[in-house]
């Protein structure tokens, strides 16, 4: 009996909770092979719609726009996380092969491209040499709007939208919560740019708190602080300036050239920036931090915002409108509880539109402005999928999906998934839908939706593996 | 000892409980209609506290929690459980855990 009692308790204790004893589950653990054939048969939607592949066989595509004759146009990404380099690219899709319009330096990722009043507007995400925002003519020319942006790091220049004669877009922060780490190491950076580290855009106040490591860089231990370079400590009251450009913010440039402004900060990774035609209004998606690094924080989920001109949105000490020390969730297993980066808050955070999918890597974003297609006024977020373990560990795959998000209510609903039990990409249910939804456009009459997918990421031994010639255009529409 | 070998199987029940599989495909077909406030209510607060980890009641970060009965969903609640933090009524009053109970339980009708 005594035997029986301890068998049934350690089977609840090894089933039930025990995050610790417990393996990860992600989307790109699998072991499935690195081809693709898809197939719309493997894709639910709601009832009236569509769905079928405009274009297949895409290296690394990100994002798409269409030009005034419904010209349709897909970015390559030129550079890939598992720190692969390929050359990013513009493209035309024509119906038997895509044309290049241009292609750009060894300076990825290409993150997003609009089009307005004859060019192509490109946000190159800056790996090697910083970001920049790209201007390029149907004939393939270019000039560069912007340059020396702090895209060297995990996150990158991001989606250009343009609105009210400005260019805005996002800029990602170098780290994953303020201090440069061992995981920075892991993305390839760290050794590229050993003194590259996150920009306030004010003038902050640190609290001093300090983060040992291994010296990735050298031998022995390092010392790092926030907002500085490797193995450089902090001093409680160092005053680290402000400056423009800043990393963690949505930046506006006019149009027509002049001055870098600063229109929100404090946001992690603001990936996918959209324009609410209906509301009028500027919201983005933004991607969570991940449970690794010096200062591993757990469960942070992504976040809709409604962009607020001038607001701190909190990050690196807040996640989702909490702020971490006075949510003890946050603290990650096993590590140290999370003490403030910051002396003093630069602001009052605002709260969330809607919470979505810890790990789930909610990127390009787009919102519905026709009755036709239907929900009007929803936003329509595209879910790149966990890249668990690295990012954390998780239950089962998150993401690898659309979702659509009524930005009253913050309610998140399935758009577009994938047929089986739970969630996770098409290689992972070795099935023949989506791989990793990247971003979503509406079509210029708003009757169809473009959905990039940017194809198979797996995860395996701690290594990032994206395979090219895998990514696919879809096209959703209703149903005649 | 009795009791705790009836915990250990509820624990056990809940954890298989949290394995079965539901079916995806009744939020696309609009289900559950939210027809009321309190399912309203339910839904919206569903979203704010619980949906990051538990995508539409499935796993995510967290286990799928469609099929753990009510009375340990709401001890989980207040107490948390290994990673899962608690919420306390200060954060979540009772008249809203009650609402997203209320939620839950129309999910898991639907997507049977």
């Amino acid at each position: 009996m005594k035997t029986l009692n301890y068998a049934l308790l350690l089977a609840a204790l090894c089933s039930t909770s025990c995050y610790s004893f417990r393996g990860s589950k992600g989307g790109g653990q699998t072991t499935a092979a690195a081809t693709r054939q898809a197939s719309a048969d493997d894709i639910l939607l709601p009832a009236g719609y569509q769905i079928e592949i405009v274009a297949e066989g895409l290296s690394y595509p990100t994002a798409l726009t269409t030009d005034d004759k419904g010209g349709l146009y897909v970015t390559e990404a030129g550079y890939v996380y598992g720190d692969v380099f390929t050359t990013p690219r513009l493209l035309r899709l024509n119906n038997s092969q895509p044309e290049v319009i241009y292609s750009g330096d060894k300076n990825g990722p290409w993150t997003g491209v609009t089009y307005h009043d004859g060019s192509f507007y490109i946000s190159e995400g800056g790996q090697t040499a910083g970001g920049k925002i790209l201007k390029v003519t149907r004939d393939g020319k270019a000039s560069v709007l912007l340059d020396s942006l702090p895209g060297m790091g995990d996150h990158h220049t991001n989606n250009p939208v343009i609105w009210k004669d400005h260019l805005y877009f996002g800029q990602g922060t170098a780290t994953n919560s303020g201090v440069v780490g061992p995981d920075n190491a892991d993305f390839g950076w760290l050794k590229r740019f050993p003194t590259f580290h996150d920009l306030p855009c004010e003038d902050i106040v640190l609290a001093g708190v300090n983060f040992e490591s291994n010296n990735h860089l050298g031998t022995g231990k390092a010392n790092t602080g926030a907002y500085l370079p490797f193995n450089t400590a902090s001093r409680p009251g160092q005053t680290i300036k402000g400056c423009i450009p800043c990393s963690g913010a949505i930046l506006r440039i006019p149009l027509r050239g002049g001055k870098t402004e600063v229109v929100a900060w404090g946001l992690r990774n603001p990936y996918g920036l959209a324009l609410d035609r209906t509301r009028n209004k500027l919201y983005v998606a933004e991607n969570g931090a991940d449970d690794r690094g010096s200062r591993p924080i757990f469960g942070a989920p992504d976040v809709l915002w409604e962009v607020k001109e001038g607001a701190w949105y909190g990050w690196p000490d807040y996640v989702a409108g909490l702020s971490l020390k006075d949510h003890k969730g946050f603290k990650a297993p096993g590590s140290a509880p999370l003490k403030p980066l910051l002396l003093k808050e630069p602001g009052e955070v605002p709260k969330p539109v809607a919470k979505l999918g810890v790990h789930s890597s909610s990127n390009g974003t787009d919102f519905s402005t026709s009755d036709q297609f239907g929900f009007k006024g929803e936003a329509f977020v595209a879910q790149f999928g966990d890249m668990a373990p690295n990012v954390g560990k998780v239950w089962k795959p998150v993401g690898f999906k659309v979702v659509r998000v009524d930005p009253e209510t913050g309610v998140v609903t399935n758009f577009a998934i994938n047929k089986g039990k739970h969630d996770g990409p098409a290689s992972w249910h070795r099935a023949r839908g989506l791989e990793r939804p990247v971003s979503v456009t509406f079509s210029a009459d708003g009757k169809s939706l473009y959905v990039v997918d940017f194809g198979i990421m797996l995860m395996r031994d701690g290594q990032v593996l994206p395979q090219p010639n895998t990514g696919v255009i879809w096209k959703i529409s209703k149903k005649s | 000892m009795q009791k705790i070998r009836l915990i250990i199987i509820l624990a056990l029940f809940v954890s298989l409980q949290a394995a079965c599989h539901r079916n995806r495909t009744a939020a696309l077909e609009g289900r559950p209609v939210i027809n009321s406030e309190r399912l309203k209510n339910g839904q919206v607060m569903y979203m704010r506290y619980c949906e990051s980890c538990h995508p539409g009641g499935s796993a995510g970060l967290g286990p799928g929690i469609l099929g753990t009965p009510s009375f340990l969903k709401r001890f989980q609640v207040r107490h948390g459980l290994g990673t899962m933090p608690a919420f306390k009524k200060e954060t979540l009053p009772k008249k809203d855990l009650d609402d997203i109970i209320l939620y839950l339980k129309a999910v898991k009708k639907a997507s049977k």
